[in-house]
């Protein structure tokens, strides 16, 4: 039986900014086959991502608050649009060590360019081949949370 | 030289040779004759002049002698004369008056005056009027008449052709389509016809006026410093805007030379250019448009890809994991049904992609580049390695150039949807043989990909580089393969066609043109 990871920090969570519910269940789902521990936390909007990350608005006094170790992040996103999040997220001392994966269907050269300036820590583009999706996905936070290793907090 | 002249006349003369070589224009050779006008109203003096033009051996004359201003004037408008003699004091009129007379009515044709001992400064004035030359009665021999006469009217001949050239020049000053002004240091002297069109002034009100009021307010200190700075310079040529007199402002092209360098003198010829910088304006707003089009065109294409390949994730990854999490529960027919949702998706796959790509194919900046065609053809069998060996196919190159000057990325494009449609196509019982050509044809490199499969029926020759033609619809891939071909061979000037023999394969051709160094 494969055994399970988890972040050393267990207070530390996966989150998903990912405006198509088909998806988000599908990124879940991946990493369930990846058997993380850590607990995944949706958003369909990327305003709402920024106040949770920030603790801001509604997410000020939450309790059991867990910061992200993992960002999966779309571009297209209602409210406040993947690289408006993803340029807020490394312009500020607190949230730049954050990983952020750029996660999206989109494989222009001038995306991939932008990201990687604003500061994005990886970009993939979304399978739409049979049989990769669920097996390419899930090495990504295993990638992130195993071999990888970030700045402590 | 008149004296040389005259000796090399009296030299043929005595040789009896040939007569007067330097001077033999046409119609001072030795038969001519002349037409001579005497209008002498003393008998003697007509007589004797009679006489000496006798003694010429080598020209012979045809003479008519009037008393009269009234007769002469009468024999002019009817008879035309080669040369006249005139007496200036006759009966009938006297003086100066006499010359202008007859002058007035013989314009084109040489005059000798004849006059007294007494008043041969009357002959000098008559010269300065337009005769020729004048003689002084008793004072003439044969020789210095004949003299007088020939060069009379050779420089008549001279001096009319210089006329007509400058009649002809300022024709062609006032029927210039351009304004020509000239001037002295900025203040107009003289202009065309065309310039006061142009300008809308009279031309009473251009003279004098300063060439510098002529421009627009604002484009007046501009001009001053080119002025300025072209001083010294033969020729100069620059745009500017004029304001004409009622204030309508035109573009203009200036093109000025100095016509006088010590006396600052110019003639500056202006080329009315408005037209021309409004389609200028209006090719610019256009190519701008186009640009914003081709803009949207691009975010379109962005939005497109993005949108149409998220359903596809969600087909493709539920799919996935509907085999990985069911495929137990799964019948034999609920698996081919499955297949089937997979094949799907894949085709619309293909499909998406392939559009993108022609549409980027159609817009795509090229970089043109002296490509290795080898090194292409390899690059272009090596990304599709897998379906040549799963085809057996055997690859032939027979290229005869090894340079041409194309996109990198595309020629290797155009190479690989030929070759990966010539195995598509290719008949099931044979092994596919392909052959990838390359010569010079003429002015043109011609490329070819032949293959020994199906072939392709003659009507549909045309019709199969239409985006989403396809032969036979069991096929896969999108139909879009040889619309990328064609769009990328004819953006880079060439075109492309197949010759088939249905049933035993096609050959499809393609050209690119030789790059004009």
């Amino acid at each position: 039986m494969i055994e399970s990871y988890e972040f050393e920090d267990k207070n530390t969570c996966i989150m998903i900014v990912e405006d198509n519910p088909s998806h988000t269940e599908l990124i879940t789902e991946s990493i369930k086959e990846a058997k993380i521990l850590n607990d995944v936390i949706c958003f369909d909007n990327g305003l709402e991502a920024v106040q949770y990350i920030r603790k801001e608005d509604k997410y000020a006094d939450m309790k059991n608050y867990q910061r992200p170790g993992l960002l999966l992040l779309d571009l297209k996103l209602p409210l406040m649009d993947g690289k408006s999040v993803l340029k807020e997220l490394k312009s500020n001392e607190n949230t730049k060590t954050i990983p952020v994966v750029i996660l999206t269907s989109s494989g222009q050269d001038r995306d991939i360019e932008e990201c990687y300036k604003l500061g994005a820590n990886s970009y993939i583009v979304k399978p739409v081949t049979f049989g990769d999706f669920i097996d390419k996905v899930k090495s990504i936070p295993i990638y992130w949370l195993l071999l990888n290793k970030i700045p402590k907090r | 030289m008149s004296f040389q002249r005259l000796s090399t006349v009296e030299q043929s003369h005595q040789d009896n040779r040939s007569v007067i070589k330097p001077n033999t224009r046409g119609n001072m050779t030795m038969h001519k004759t002349i037409k001579i006008l005497i209008i002498e109203d003393n008998p003697a003096d007509s007589r004797l002049v009679k006489e000496f033009l006798s003694e010429s051996k080598n020209i012979r004359f045809d003479i008519d002698i009037v008393d009269r201003l009234s007769t002469a004037l009468e024999q002019i408008s009817t008879i035309k004369f080669d040369i006249i003699l005139s007496d200036l004091n006759l009966p009938d009129s006297q003086g100066l008056d006499t010359f202008e007379k007859v002058f007035s009515k013989a314009q084109k044709i040489p005059i000798i005056v004849m006059t007294g001992l007494d008043d041969t400064t009357i002959g000098a004035k008559a010269v300065h009027k337009g005769a020729q030359d004048y003689i002084v009665k008793g004072q003439v021999d044969s020789n210095l008449l004949m003299r007088s006469i020939q060069y009379a009217i050779e420089r008549k001949k001279i001096t009319e052709a210089l006329r007509e050239s400058e009649e002809r020049f300022r024709n062609l000053f006032d029927q210039s389509n351009d304004a020509i002004f000239t001037h002295f240091n900025g203040e107009i002297i003289d202009m065309n016809q065309r310039a006061c069109e142009l300008t809308g002034y009279k031309k009473e009100d251009l003279i004098n006026k300063s060439m510098l009021d002529l421009f627009s307010e604002d484009v007046v200190s501009d001009v001053k410093e080119i002025v300025k700075k072209s001083k010294q310079l033969e020729y100069i040529r620059y745009d500017s805007k004029f304001r004409k007199f009622d204030g309508t402002i035109i573009d203009v092209e200036l093109s000025k030379k100095l016509i006088d360098k010590e006396n600052f003198i110019s003639q500056e010829i202006v080329h009315d250019i408005t037209e021309r910088k409004e389609a200028e304006k209006k090719k610019n707003i256009l190519l701008n448009e186009l640009a914003e089009k081709n803009k949207e065109l691009d975010e379109y294409t962005y939005i497109v890809s993005h949108d149409l390949k998220a359903p596809l994730v969600t087909i493709q990854g539920f799919a996935d994991l509907l085999k990985r999490k069911y495929m137990d529960k799964l019948d034999k027919k609920a698996l081919h049904y499955f297949d089937n949702i997979i094949n799907g998706a894949q085709d619309m796959n293909t499909l998406i992609h392939d559009l993108l790509e022609l549409s980027r194919a159609g817009r795509k900046e090229q970089h043109l580049k002296n490509v290795q065609v080898s090194s292409i053809i390899d690059s272009s069998l090596r990304s599709i390695q897998g379906i040549i060996n799963e085809s057996n196919a055997e690859i032939k190159i027979n290229s005869e150039i090894s340079e041409i000057k194309y996109d990198p990325t595309q020629f290797q494009q155009v190479i690989t949807n030929l070759i990966s449609n010539a195995i598509k196509y290719s008949k099931p019982e044979k092994k596919p043989e392909i052959e990838i050509g390359v010569k010079k044809d003429h002015e043109k490199t011609l490329l070819w990909v032949q293959d020994n499969g199906s072939g392709i029926a003659e009507e549909n020759c045309k019709t199969i580089f239409q985006p989403f033609f396809r032969v036979k619809r069991d096929k896969k891939g999108s139909g879009i393969g040889l619309s990328i071909v064609k769009k990328i061979v004819e953006r880079h000037g060439g075109n492309v066609w197949v010759e088939s023999n249905y049933g035993s394969g096609s050959t499809f051709y393609f050209t690119i043109p030789m790059v004009v160094k």
